[in-house]
Order: C-alpha cells, then structure tokens, then sequence
C-alpha cells in the first residue's frame, strides 16, 4: 500500500538560500567581487561612511600584511574604489577588533590594537591628538585606545574596564578627542562590545553582562553622570562577539546567538542537523563565541566561521535564515566587515575582497566562476514502527540547471524543462513574448528502507526559486525490516 | 547592454546590473574635474597689507588639494617667500589640524618656483570641504618689491556627480 505525504520545507537547513524580495525561498544572488584586497595584504576590517554633506559614501579597509610582521594600514576608498588615502597605523600585530565613531562631521576609528585615529569626514585621517575641553580648567587626558562608539554627539571609548566620554561635540564647539578625567568611568567587567542601542541607550556588552546607559546622562553635563541598567546575564569573553542591527543587540553563544538586551530569548541555533548527506557538508562548531565572528548588516546579523570557510545570514525582514558559501576563485569566504553602497545596498568584505550581492553567478564582473546551488536538508519524521520504503520524492524549482535529490547519502540527479529564457541557448528575437520561468517538479525514485530518511535538495543558479514542499511517496514497511 | 537579434543569450546579457558598474565609472570619470586657485600679487614686500596678498575662497564641492605651489619672478637670490592654505575663522580641522604652506628662497634672480604635492596615497592627504571658507595667502620676507610672485593651488573634484 503506497503512502504519499508533502513536507513543507521552509523550516530545513539551509546552504546557499535567501528569499527574494517577495519572499519566496530562492538559490541566493551572487556574490559579485567589487574590489581586490592588495597584493599580499589581508583585510581584516571594513566599513562605510556617508558624508552627512555630500552624502557620498567612502569605504575604510582595515588591512594587514599576509605574512610577517601585520604593518596594519587603513585605506580610503571612494564608492568605486578608487584609492584616496594609505594611512599606516604604526602597528605590527592584527587587530582584533576595529570600530568607528562618527560625531558630527569627525570620525574616529579605534582598536584595542593601534592607536586611535581621527579625521573629518570628506577628507583625510590622521592619529588622533588630544584637545583641550571647553572647559578649558579640566585637564584632558591623551585619547585613549580601545573600542569606541558615536553616542550622544559624544564619542565613547572602551579601554579594558574603563570607559571614556568625550566632550559634546556641535559643528562649532567641542571635539570629540577632548576626553577629560571627570568622564572616566570604571566598570566591573571587562568591555568586549559598545553599541547604541532602541532608544539611544549606550549598550555596554562586558565579561559580567550587558549593561545600558540611557541618553539622558549625557545631558546632565559636560561630565556624564547616570544609572547604569543591567540588561541580561550574558557574558561576552572576546571581541567581535556582538552586534547592534535595528537597535537590538545581538550576541553570540556556544550554540548560536541571541538578542542580549532582553532576559530570556530564543537562541538561533546555528548548527545543521546531524543527517547522512552527500550534496554539502554539514556545517557544526563547539562554541560559536571561540570560533565565530558577528557583524551588523542591513539585512539583520552575520557570523562568519572560518574554520569552515563560510557565514551566516539572517534575513531579519523575512525570518530566513542561511549559511553561504562563496565560490569565487580563491575566495575562503572569511567575512571581515560590512561596507554600503550609496544607495543602501549591502556589501560583503571578506579577507580577499568586496562583494556585491546580486546577480546570477559569483565571480567578478564578467566571469562566472562556478555554478551556485541552493540546498534544503531535513530528516522526514517517520513512525518508528513502520519502518518505510521509501519509493519515490517530488519536488520543483525553475532551475534552469539541475535539481539533485539526496537520500541517505546517495544522489540523483535531474534536470527539468524550463520555458522562458534559458542562458547559454535561448537566442534573441524582439518579436518573442517570454514567460516567467514556472517551478518544474521531478521525481526521483528509490527503494530505500530507513527509519531515518535524511533528504537533501538542491536546485542550481542564483534566484531560482525553490519548491516549499517536497512530495515523498512510501511502499509500507520494508520487507527485511528489522525484528526484535 | 543590447543584445543583438539572434544572438545567444547568456547570464551577462540577462543581468541588467552588470550596467550600473560601467555607468559608475562613467560618472566617476565625469566627476574627477580639476581646478585651481590662484592669488598673484605684484610689488610684494613685507609691509603689504594682508587684504592685498590673499585670496578667500569656499568650495562649492569636497576638493582634494593636490598641490601647493609658488612662483617668484623679479627678485634677488636670499628672499624668502611663502604661501600658506588656511582655514578661514582659524577651524582648523578643516585641515587636519596641520599646517598647509610652501616657502622658498630665491637663488638668484630669474623666475623660480616651487610646490608641495599631496597626490601620494601614502602621504598627507586633505580635502577643502564644501561650504567651508579658505583663504591662500602669500608673504614676503623682505622689505623690498618683488615683481612678482604667485600662490596656486592645484585641486581635484573627486565626488560622484549623479
């Protein structure tokens, strides 16, 4: 007797999908390589920066060298790339960490590892001096080096435990390397994480928990004086463990990460099931803090993990959720920093370049170097008892490549008929009407007797829409099941 | 991009994207105009008056300075002459806090110049931000009249034009 059930699979693991902008679940755009790191340089950190004036958008590359001594540099690049200014930090090991502030039209990049550099917006950077205050009888301390943050028209920097308030800033008046001694603050914990968090609270994420700063005490006074709050528990031990995206910030755990300015909220686990596979594979880690990094995008939180060459994306819009692999040639997919273009659009830094996320393959502007495939992979839950064969599994995608179907570790492969413009042998004809590609379903048969039926699927080619419910097709229980 | 009729299609003739980058470096070529700023000052001797020996000038875009330079004609070698970019009402972040000059001293008589450039990447870098006030201004150390002598500035538009 054939048993037939449809499976939805919006909720499986996933390699290489990410939702069109109508939602339905598609292979993910190409990464489409915009800029090359430096001969024999490593980029280890990026970001982007809009001039509140022009509102042109310049991109700060944080790199070291590949080999040696690390000759850690920042490079300014307009939006197309075009080199502006090398500034040579003066330090020879890799930073773990680099942040920006801008205050007004300053800017302020710090790291626990060089020292702090300051510049203005639209023109060059230099190392940061310090100022007098306004008032000119507090004596001022040299611009600490640390993790920093634009808070308050005020820029913030984390030193260890401490942390240092700078003057307001106006266009006019105050500067934000005047820190004085009155605007040190010691913390118990030390700080690993400096966000601004929903409501403009300065969000400390330390060894002993996340605490928040609200913005009213930065209006006290030339010296900041508020009540610190205690957000959750959550214990950071390392840098690049947090992120602030949409105003929530966001850490990461042993087993993936979750929101931290709120007690008790779900983890996004971020390991695959444990299932046989034989298309990708399975992608799994001890302690995401240890091996993880996170960094803010539009889209929502990234987490790169690059023991495995690959990241993490998290569609906060849609829910949807993802590990990428990147395919470009020579590219590990080690995701270093997030740059924006002019008109908003995220761009991804790895330690080798820049990517833009559209198109249909990955590669640089011309070549394609390798065909993506986007992958679902779940275990059917079946009755223990039963015992199934497993005879038949449907499932569609308009894929103008292959669909592949894995069962226990086996794959077979199909590839559907597709109208519409089909690449490399549809030709041009202005007189043609073309059809939006339909999703094509195949069938792949198997005489497979599991009681844990681990599927994969995968659909090739970037935008592809895949099917959300595959179709499995059972003959009863195996004739040499298992007795007691 | 146009495809032509009969031709083959492939996934870069699918992407209308792949456009937006040639039309970025279009625009980015168009943008990249150059410029320059001049004060000539004839007769310059120490006493001039400042308002005779300077120019003030406000950027209508963010200008990467690219050269200071200065030219001398009709004087006698050991007279010293500078000219120096400020920042008008003395907001001197508006060059990185640092000093923009170049000085030189006449080694004889005929036309003698001088300049200081800012195009390597690696260097100092600045740029005259829009809207800001500056002000290029030549000196002399001498009592006695040079002919001539002449402040440039060589600048360059970098921003993307839309």
């Amino acid at each position: 007797m054939k048993r037939r059930a449809s499976i939805n699979v919006r909720t499986w693991a996933r390699r290489n999908v990410w939702p069109l902008q109508s939602g339905e679940l598609a292979v993910r755009p190409g990464l489409r390589e915009v800029y090359t790191a430096e001969s024999g340089r490593v980029v280890v950190a990026g970001f982007s920066v809009r001039n509140p004036f022009s509102g042109d958008v310049w991109h700060y590359v944080v790199d070291v060298a590949s080999s040696g001594a690390a000759d850690t540099k920042i490079r300014i690049y307009d939006e197309d790339f075009q080199a502006i200014q090398v500034y040579d930090t003066s330090a020879d090991v890799r930073p773990r960490a680099v942040t920006h502030a801008v205050v007004q039209d300053h800017i302020i990049i710090t790291s626990p590892d060089f020292p702090t550099v300051w510049g203005v917006i639209g023109s060059g950077i230099t190392t940061a001096e310090k100022v007098d205050s306004v008032n000119t009888t507090r004596t001022t301390l040299d611009v600490p080096q640390g993790l920093c943050v634009s808070w308050a028209d005020r820029c913030v920097i984390a030193d260890g435990s401490s942390i240092f308030f700078s003057d307001a800033v106006t266009l006019s008046v105050g500067d934000p390397r005047a820190f004085i001694g009155d605007n040190q603050v010691s913390r118990p914990g030390v700080i690993y994480g400096l966000h601004v968090g929903a409501g403009g609270s300065l969000v400390v994420v330390a060894s002993d928990g996340v605490w928040a700063l609200p913005e009213d005490a930065a209006g006290a006074g030339q010296v900041v004086f508020g009540l610190w709050q205690r957000l959750t528990d959550h214990q950071a031990s390392g840098f690049m463990q947090s992120c602030a995206v949409r105003g929530r910030i966001y850490g990461l755990t042993r087993r993936g990460y979750r929101l931290i300015d709120t007690q008790g909220t779900d983890e996004v686990l971020l390991d695959d099931p444990v299932m046989p596979r034989a298309i990708v594979g399975r992608i799994a880690t001890e302690d995401y803090r240890a091996a993880g990094r996170m960094l803010a995008s539009d889209l929502g939180p990234i987490v790169s993990l690059d023991d495995l060459d690959t990241f993490h994306m998290h569609d906060l819009a849609t829910g949807a959720t993802s590990w990428w692999e990147m395919l470009v040639t020579g590219e590990e997919g080690h995701v270093v920093g997030v740059l924006e273009e002019n008109d908003g659009d995220v761009m991804l830094l790895t330690e080798k370049g820049g990517y833009r996320l559209f198109g249909n393959f990955d590669g640089d502007a011309t070549s394609e170097d390798g065909t993506v495939a986007g992958v679902l992979a779940g275990v059917i839950p079946t009755p223990p008892g039963l015992s199934p064969v497993l005879r038949a599994v449907d499932w569609a995608s308009d894929t103008q490549g292959d669909i592949e179907v894995s069962v226990r570790g086996t794959t077979k492969t199909k590839a559907p008929p597709q109208v519409g413009v089909v690449e490399g042998s549809s030709t041009w004809n202005g007189s043609d009407l073309w059809e939006t590609p339909p999703l094509r379903s195949r069938r792949t048969r198997w005489s497979v007797r599991r009681d844990d039926l681990a599927v994969e699927l995968s659909a090739d080619n970037c935008l592809q829409r895949l099917g959300d419910t595959v179709d499995i097709e059972f003959a009863g229980p195996g004739a040499r099941r298992a007795s007691s | 991009m146009t495809i032509s009729s009969g031709q083959t299609v492939d996934k870069d003739d699918l992407n209308s994207d792949t456009n937006k980058v040639s039309t970025m470096n279009a625009n980015q070529t168009a943008g990249g105009k150059s410029g320059q700023v001049d004060v000539v000052v004839f007769d310059l001797d120490s006493s001039t008056p400042e308002a005779d020996r300077k120019i003030e000038f406000t950027p209508q875009d963010d200008l990467e300075l690219q050269m200071i330079g200065l030219t001398v004609n009709g004087g006698f070698a050991g007279r010293a002459f500078t000219a120096e970019l400020t920042v008008v009402g003395g907001v001197t972040k508006y060059l990185l806090d640092e000093t923009v000059s170049v000085s030189h001293t006449l080694s004889g008589s005929s036309k003698e110049s001088t300049r200081t450039t800012f195009t390597s990447a690696t260097g100092r870098k600045v740029f005259l931000v829009r809207g800001v006030a500056y002000a290029l201004t030549l000196s002399a150390a001498s009592a006695s009249a040079t002919d001539l002598v002449q402040g440039t500035l060589y600048l360059r538009a970098r921003r993307r034009r839309r």
